[in-house]
């Protein structure tokens, strides 16, 4: 995420339209990347959507000079596992893409973006926050136990479990490494 | 280190979070041990799939809910409202209820600060930074270490044997060490934290490590410096880096044995053994 200008917290809490909307811009790719993996791609966008409204409504707890990524990464996080415990999302595994339906110029990229997210979507929700902002957000194991609010030394061996985990799913589903 | 602990440790491996002991060691295992690597090369391919797979981009429209939904959020303009006589009172009731409430949080607040003023200051702050530099001093000069530790809190000599008239327990050392290790001293330290047994051994080739046993879980004594969770013997085994050398923390029966010294996992692993043995047959 680009840097943001120093003031930009304060006028977004005054309810400054433009500077919320610059705050909205830097972080939007960011937030639905990471919602797209952790609630999958039909309700990426209503979920992203609650994480700015959060955003905003909770900014005034926000302690500036604290990172701000962790805290949009630690909502963002929050609200997707709020949303999937309520809906118990991870009970059903969607068929994104029916593989007979599939037409024969499509691309690998659209191939690995299908069984992955289909791969994830089997995952334990916890287990798929703790990849997804490790693998797709890049985050150290610092960044992911503030996110989370998991200590540290959990976070190696979460990441151990959905990693297999997530390699046996992938393999179900006829991954070819 | 065997493929148990490796296991424990890979993604860390993986993910370059480890330090640079516990990296080499497991990198020495690796080369060596078929199964770690190829588990290994699937981490690999699982973080080159999560990067080619990319999103494709979110709806164009989703500032626009966005700000929708902050317009909702925004305070209605005060209206004009006719007050009677009883919503009046009512509010004043309210009110004085409220006055009332404020000024039996504002005493219990006071009233709980100025316990804890009462309290020795910051003594755990204090304690964090004693313990920090006992755990600094240590690869250097452990008796040192040991030295500065003591003086900062009442101690007393003991033999391992003795010390159960202290502590209310007969220690683990009290059983013996391994084949390799001896006891240089044994005393009973009283930390704010809490009372423990502390052992400062040596190894064959004379370097030295030290046992602490407590009754609690202590995370405390290693303030913010990470921990790596491993399975040691069935057991679960927090590992610190420290300069140059290593600590452990586990349960080992009733109570807990902590580790200040270790020179690899795969000693930390051996003493986990041990100390377990030991607890089977009562010591602990």
């Amino acid at each position: 995420m680009a840097e943001l200008p120093a003031d930009v917290f304060a006028s977004c809490r005054a309810g400054d339209r433009s500077a919320q909307r610059s705050l909205f811009e830097r972080c939007l790719s960011q937030v639905y990347q990471l919602m797209v993996r952790l609630v999958g791609v039909q309700d990426a966008d209503d979920l992203t959507q609650q994480v700015f409204l959060q955003v905003f409504r909770k900014l005034h707890q926000f302690a500036e000079g604290a990172r701000f990524e962790t805290w949009l990464y630690r909502l963002a996080t929050n609200e997707a596992l709020q949303f999937l415990r309520k809906e118990r999302r991870w009970r059903f595994q969607p068929l994104l893409v029916d593989p007979m339906s599939k037409k024969p110029d499509e691309s690998d990229e659209q191939d690995h973006r299908d069984l992955l997210e289909q791969a994830l979507q089997r995952l334990d929700p916890v287990l798929r926050s703790v990849f997804v902002l490790k693998e797709v957000e890049c985050l150290s194991y610092q960044e992911i136990a503030e996110a989370m609010n998991i200590p540290e030394g959990t976070v190696g061996s979460r990441l151990n479990r959905a990693r297999r985990e997530l390699q046996q799913h992938l393999t179900d589903l006829g991954w070819e490494a | 280190m065997n493929c148990t602990v490796v296991k424990e440790l890979l993604s860390a491996y993986f993910d370059g979070e480890l330090g640079a002991k516990l990296h080499q060691q497991v990198q020495e295992h690796v080369e060596d041990c078929s199964v770690c690597r190829r588990e290994l090369e699937g981490f690999r391919r699982l973080a080159q799939l999560a990067s080619e797979a990319t999103v494709a981009p979110p709806s164009a429209e989703l500032w626009q809910r966005v700000e929708s939904g902050l317009d909702q959020d925004a305070p209605p303009p005060p209206a004009l409202r006719r007050t009677s006589l009883s919503q009046l009172a009512m509010s004043w009731n309210t009110r004085r209820w409220t006055t009332l409430a404020a000024l039996v949080l504002i005493a219990v607040t006071v009233g709980i600060l100025g316990y804890r003023s009462m309290s020795p200051p910051h003594e755990h702050h204090q304690f964090a930074e004693v313990f920090a530099e006992y755990l600094d001093r240590f690869k250097s000069d452990s008796r040192d270490a040991q030295a500065f530790l003591l003086s900062k809190y009442h101690n007393q000599p003991v033999t391992p044997e003795s010390a159960i008239d202290r502590v209310g327990y007969r220690p683990a050392v009290a059983g013996g060490l391994p084949d390799g290790y001896s006891v240089v001293s044994t005393h009973v330290v009283k930390m704010p934290c809490c009372t423990c047994v502390e052992c400062l051994c040596q190894r064959a080739d004379g370097t030295t490590l030290a046992i602490f046993e407590h009754e609690e879980d202590e995370p405390e004594w290693f303030d913010k410096r990470p921990a790596v969770n491993v399975i040691c013997q069935s057991k679960q085994c927090a590992l610190f880096e420290l300069p140059g050398t290593m600590a452990a923390s586990w349960k080992s029966g009733k109570r807990y044995v902590t580790l200040i010294g270790a020179q690899s996992v795969g000693e930390v692993d051996k003493l986990v053994a041990w100390f377990s043995r030991t607890s089977e047959t009562g010591n602990l």
